[in-house]
């Protein structure tokens, strides 16, 4: 059995060379589970995903939920299965369990349907527990204590942002997906009034890509080979390992929320949104599995909170992103300066 | 006070299939200097509110203007909505918060493939975000179910979605068998629209929050307690026409249009009202001598399947004669 972390959860899987077989370690790794020793703490929530070599099938009574190109999923009360119609995977809602049966040709199949059938798992299992994945990257700046979200869909500019971000310093959890949590209640009376309805936000991978055609704008980072990316097109990696870990960021609350969106322009321009309209975007930012009806109201009621807590502006993202991105994170932080301190109710 | 139902357009952005052929090609918006007319005279008609419906009535070119109509009118606001553009109406809703009484979103299906099937892909996210919207600003909304044969099982899931959501209630209605309707298909019958009904009671029964049927279900009593018939509700059609009921508005073609009263493009909402309440009159004493002369149907215990019957026999009413019902002689 192999046991990963990710925030305060614990998933096992097993058995191991059935894992390795799916290349389940690597994936998990991208997703930021970090590979624990047996032992680990079990005061942690514990979520399970086991693979079977026997064949699994869909009940007939199951109706279908979810249609992908690559993937289909079914519920039946709280089991969830998805399938690709050779493997079957069974999720318990409840319980937070999955079973898997991977046929043969699972581990031939292009490896982003790979990654997207376990990604999409794993988003399913977190929501078990309360945590929900948000499409942002996920700063802190360097200096003031300020954590921001950037949010869109791909080619938004929330990569650009991020080395952008880099290049001045700041901190860095994700530039692709979040998960987010309400907080627990903090040990002390003080720390629970301040903490009991604060969002986090912890970042889901801890490696950064760009679109391939954009790899001329970021000359000073090392970009690693050409990968496909869900859409079908071209993507690299963006080599970080000389990265302090003072520079990482696992979890934060964020306290400005972001909307990135490329202009022709030559200067950026920060536009403050309402908070209805905030909520809108972060709905829209969020994955396929907001509105299962079992668990759409804790993330509704998330992403409602994460809104109260922090203002949303749309980034009218110019030409200065890319090369003289000074100013627009000055204004960053007069923004934040002008906010008033915000306690969600 | 009594109510008006205005229906401020036959447009509408959605093709769903238990909808009135006509409106799928729909282009009319009732004309602004009705509305303006209808609401001066609201106060002499007893009138203190209004809901709106359509089509989508969103869609209407002059949907905010309007409100601001209502407001003016000292009338409050309702309206019915498939949540497809209530993306750029709330603003609105949230300005005029005080005369606003809710807006009642179309559902009908708890999970999102039933749903689509019947009112097209994409719009039970589309209705969810909205309801989430109105849940997120404290904007009252509730949802309305039509029940068909391929929604009918998920009537408790759909209660279980309304509370998730935050609305304040369901509403469960039949699907009226007009032009277009895939009525085979789609349609209850009679006996059990019945089976249905003890459902919704059951429901009523066990729901947190209030779960009532829209008028049309079957009553022991012939004199159904109906908005119109009780003279407490005024429709008024897309083109400006007051009729006697929203239920069989759009039932019948232009050419053969009985549950037409008035024309408000030539009198007043004053003069019409006096020819409804007229009109109203007349029809419960054609009632009670049907009674009388012993002609009442165990089908007329549904109150739109004797109104369509009075107002004059139309194709659709084979569907109404269906002998399926229990005990029908």
């Amino acid at each position: 059995m192999a046991l990963y972390r990710f925030d305060d959860l614990l998933l096992e899987v097993q058995p191991d060379a059935a894992s390795e077989r799916a290349r389940l370690p690597s994936l998990l790794s991208e997703l930021s589970w970090t590979l624990m020793a047996p032992e680990s703490d079990d005061r942690c929530n514990r979520l399970s995903l086991r693979l079977h070599a026997a064949a699994a099938t869909v009940p007939t009574s199951a109706h279908q939920t979810l249609s992908t190109s690559s993937f289909s999923g079914f519920q039946l009360e709280d089991l969830f299965y998805l399938t690709d119609n050779a493997s079957v995977l069974r999720l318990d809602m409840t319980r937070g369990e999955a079973d898997a049966y991977l046929a043969g040709t699972f581990v031939d199949k292009p490896l982003i349907e790979q990654y997207t059938f376990w990604a999409f798992v794993v988003a399913k299992l977190l929501r078990t527990r309360g945590r929900y994945v948000l499409h942002a990257a996920s700063l802190a700046s360097p200096e003031r204590d300020l954590n921001v979200l950037v949010i869109g869909p791909s080619g938004s500019g929330k990569s650009t942002l991020t080395l952008a971000a880099l290049r001045h310093g700041w901190r860095y959890a994700s530039d692709d997906a979040v998960v987010l949590r309400m907080a627990e209640e903090g040990a002390t009376d003080q720390e629970r009034r301040r903490r009991t309805s604060s969002v986090l936000a912890r970042g889901v991978r801890s490696h950064c890509y760009v679109d391939a055609d954009a790899a001329a704008r970021h000359v000073e980072f090392t970009l690693g080979a050409h990968v496909p990316d869900t859409s079908g097109a071209s993507r690299r990696r963006v080599v970080l390992a000389g990265l302090s870990s003072a520079r990482r960021l696992d979890a934060c609350t964020p306290r400005l929320l972001l909307f990135p969106r490329i202009v022709d322009a030559a200067r950026s321009e920060f536009v403050r949104l309402d908070r209805v309209t905030s909520f809108s975007r972060l709905l829209d930012a969020s994955c396929d599995q907001l509105w299962d009806r079992r668990t759409m109201t804790k993330h509704t009621s998330t992403v409602g909170a994460l809104v109260q807590q922090a203002p949303g502006y749309e980034l009218q993202a110019g030409r200065d992103v890319f090369h003289d991105a000074a100013d627009l994170f000055r204004q960053l932080y007069a923004l934040a300066s002008d906010e008033e301190p915000c306690v969600a109710s | 006070m009594r109510r008006i139902l205005m229906e401020l357009t036959d447009r509408c952005n959605l093709r769903c299939r238990h909808c009135f052929q006509q409106r799928h090609a729909g282009n009319g918006d009732l004309p602004l200097g009705i509305i303006e007319g209808v609401l001066r005279d609201a106060a002499a008609c007893s009138v203190n509110h209004v809901s709106f419906t359509g089509g989508e009535p969103t869609l209407h070119r002059e949907f905010v203007r309007i409100l601001d109509l209502c407001v003016e009118a000292n009338c409050s606001f309702s309206f019915v909505s498939n949540g497809s553009t209530f993306r750029r109406v709330y603003r609105s809703l949230l300005a005029r918060r005080q005369w606003f009484s809710g807006v009642t979103f179309s559902v009908d299906g708890a999970r999102e493939a039933t749903h689509d099937q019947l009112r097209g892909e994409g719009s039970y996210r589309q209705v969810l975000r909205a309801a989430s919207i109105c849940n997120f600003t404290g904007l009252p909304f509730t949802l309305n179910m039509v029940l068909t044969r391929e929604n009918r099982m998920e009537m408790d899931a759909l209660v279980d979605l309304a509370v998730s959501l935050g609305s304040g209630g369901v509403r469960f209605g039949f699907l009226m068998p007009g032009d277009g309707v895939d009525t085979a298909a789609l349609a209850l019958t009679l006996s059990e629209r019945r089976v249905v009904e003890s459902e919704v009671r059951r429901l009523q029964q066990m729901a947190e929050i209030p779960v009532v049927m829209a008028p049309g279900y079957y009553s022991e009593s012939p004199f159904f307690p109906c908005g119109p018939l009780e003279l407490e509700e005024l429709n008024i059609d897309w083109r400006g026409r007051l009729t006697l009921c929203c239920q069989v508005s759009g039932y019948w073609s232009e050419a053969q249009r009985p549950d037409v009263i008035a024309n408000l493009h030539d009198m007043s909402l004053v003069d019409a009202d006096a020819m409804f309440r007229r009109r109203v009159a007349t029809y419960l004493a054609d009632k009670r001598n049907r009674l009388d002369r012993g002609e009442f149907r165990d089908a007329d215990h549904f109150p739109c399947a004797y109104c369509v019957d009075y107002l004059g026999t139309t194709h659709q009413l084979s569907f109404y004669r269906s002998p399926d019902i229990p005990g029908r002689m």
